[in-house]
């Protein structure tokens, strides 16, 4: 088990603003390397409660535990690697390498496990070894926050979280996080990721938690929850884009199956239906 | 009317370049905005009200010059800018204060100014948060707080740099009844940054930047059907799109839908 939630509940706090209460009775486990992602409206707790995954927030009343084994709070943060909307907003160093240097550093690592574990983590998002030595401010956008998803994975985290991680990105370069995030995933890690996107929840998401006014209001498969279309309306929630595009060839009486979650999985429906071919799943 | 008259804008380095660009922005359209990271749109964006002066080229607000210290003025006052993250354009401590901000610049007597304040913190349901100070708002409260703080300017002219980014579909849908409220009369236009291309779809016209030139330029329809173009620009096209003209390449029948 990776996290067990019971019961947990937040409330914001402020001298000058009355108490919000921004979680209440939410209660999950999510196991190691699950791929989970966190829906709901803009409010609803998504990202009060992802804060409470590394110990940025601790509850205000029930709990959070962090498994396998007891992990202190103060070792959260090298557990769990926490990208808000925009990570590359951090980025600071003089150069791509020492930006993503700057964590492993500070866990004390000897500088040649730090320049190894930098190699690594540049190598995995894919930012070419002539990027290396570059101010990350010369960088393009999909390229800072590559640089700074590897800053991240430069601590060699057991989960990643992630807040909107395509957001605010162009087609090439969500699609090269999309590919880092499945990659960590299947190479064992655990991931958590916040989005609005229901095409990228769907491409990517294997487990959907709907949050709603700070409650937990559903948590299933993604085929359960895309299939719920009553919640979803209620949610103000629609299907990805490719399954509305199935479900309307369906009303009009095509006998396909809308169940799909990426273009590429349409296509291989719609080659069923009418070419008659099977094709092996990918 | 706002005239984009050849402008062009170089930075040192390679990125956000904007060559020979001219287009116009009528009262009455809808126009959204696509390209690349780094294709030039957040920089379009910013000669448009004069937060960047081209290198060369001019920009004319109702006819008056970018330039000159009248038309800045008045594309302040005319034109409403909403940037993709809220937190860049917050300035106030209470959300009140914020939405005051730009009323107050302009010298709005008091008691108007705390009128159309009510009005604004009632129409973008933030009057319970009043008194409460931005940075504790949801990213859709605060990305609603920057469309009162525009709109109580009474602004002729939108321009919105990928402003739903960061919003859920729900507060998605209420940018876009908000726009369609204020299109209503055709008295208005906006033009929206948006790298959605279902937000394109809900357009009249789209346009496509890409090296800093505007690539394509016509109704969305059109402007996305050309899918290899659209590949080589660097856009995603609506998945329904997509897949209707899959199917009519395999020689499927597409229903009417």
């Amino acid at each position: 088990m990776q996290f067990r939630l019971s019961e947990l509940g937040f409330e914001y706090r402020t001298s000058f603003s009355p108490a919000r209460c921004a979680l209440s009775g939410i209660s999950f486990d999510i196991q190691e390397g699950e791929m989970v992602a966190i829906v709901g409206a803009s409010g609803s707790g998504k990202t009060t409660l992802i804060q409470h995954l590394n110990g940025l927030l601790e509850p205000s009343s029930g709990s959070i535990a962090f498994g396998p084994g007891k992990v202190e709070a103060k070792d959260l943060f090298r557990k769990v690697g926490l990208a808000f909307q925009f990570p590359e907003n951090q980025l600071f160093e003089k150069n791509v390498f020492e930006d993503v240097a700057y964590g492993p550093r500070n866990l004390r690592l000897p500088e040649e496990d730090v320049a190894e574990a930098v190699r690594r983590a540049l190598s995995r998002v894919g930012l070419s070894e002539d990027l290396w030595r570059r101010s990350p401010f010369q960088l393009s956008e999909g390229e800072k926050r590559r640089a700074a998803i590897a800053g991240i994975l430069a601590m060699q985290p057991e989960v990643l979280v992630m807040d909107e991680p395509t957001s605010g990105l162009d087609r090439d370069g969500s699609d090269r996080i999309e590919a880092i995030l499945r990659d960590f995933n299947e190479s064992g890690g655990t991931v958590v990721f916040v989005s609005h996107d229901m095409d990228l929840v769907g491409r990517l998401g294997r487990r959907i938690l709907l949050l709603s006014s700070g409650r937990l209001l559903f948590d299933g498969t993604r085929e359960a929850f895309f299939s719920r279309t009553a919640l979803l309306r209620q949610s103000g929630l629609e299907t990805p884009s490719c399954m509305r595009f199935m479900t309307s060839l369906k009303m009009k009486g095509l006998p396909v199956n809308d169940q799909v979650f990426s273009v590429e999985e349409a296509k291989r429906e719609l080659m069923r239906v009418f070419r008659g071919e099977v094709q092996a799943e990918t | 009317m706002i005239e984009v008259r050849d402008i062009s804008v170089s930075y040192p380095g390679p990125v956000g370049v904007l060559r020979d660009v001219s287009f116009r922005i009528r009262k009455g359209e809808r126009i959204a905005l696509m390209g690349c990271n780094g294709s030039g749109k957040t920089t379009l964006i910013r000669c448009l009200n004069g937060l960047v002066m081209p290198g060369s080229g001019d920009v004319l607000i109702d006819g008056r010059s970018i330039r000159s210290v009248s038309g800045s003025l008045h594309a302040r006052n005319r034109i409403g800018m909403v940037f993709q993250e809220p937190d860049d354009q917050m300035v106030a401590v209470t959300v009140e204060r914020e939405i005051a901000f730009g009323l107050e610049n302009i010298g709005l007597p008091r008691p108007q100014m705390l009128d159309r304040v009510d009005e604004a913190l009632n129409r973008f349901r933030l009057a319970p948060y009043r008194g409460v100070s931005p940075h504790l708002l949801s990213g859709g409260e605060r990305q609603r707080l920057a469309l009162a703080a525009v709109w109580v300017m009474h602004p002729d002219y939108y321009i919105l740099d990928e402003p739903t980014s960061l919003l859920d579909p729900e507060t998605k849908a209420d940018v876009f009844g908000f726009l369609d409220e204020e299109m209503e009369g055709g008295n208005r236009a906006f033009l929206m940054a948006t790298q959605y291309p279902e937000e394109a779809l809900r357009c009249g016209r789209l346009m496509v930047l890409f090296g800093g030139r505007i690539a394509a330029d016509g109704p969305p329809g059109e402007v996305f059907s050309d899918t290899d173009a659209m590949a080589g620009f660097g856009i995603r096209v609506p998945a329904g799109m997509e897949l209707s003209r899959f199917m009519k390449e395999q020689g499927f029948a597409v229903p009417t839908l």
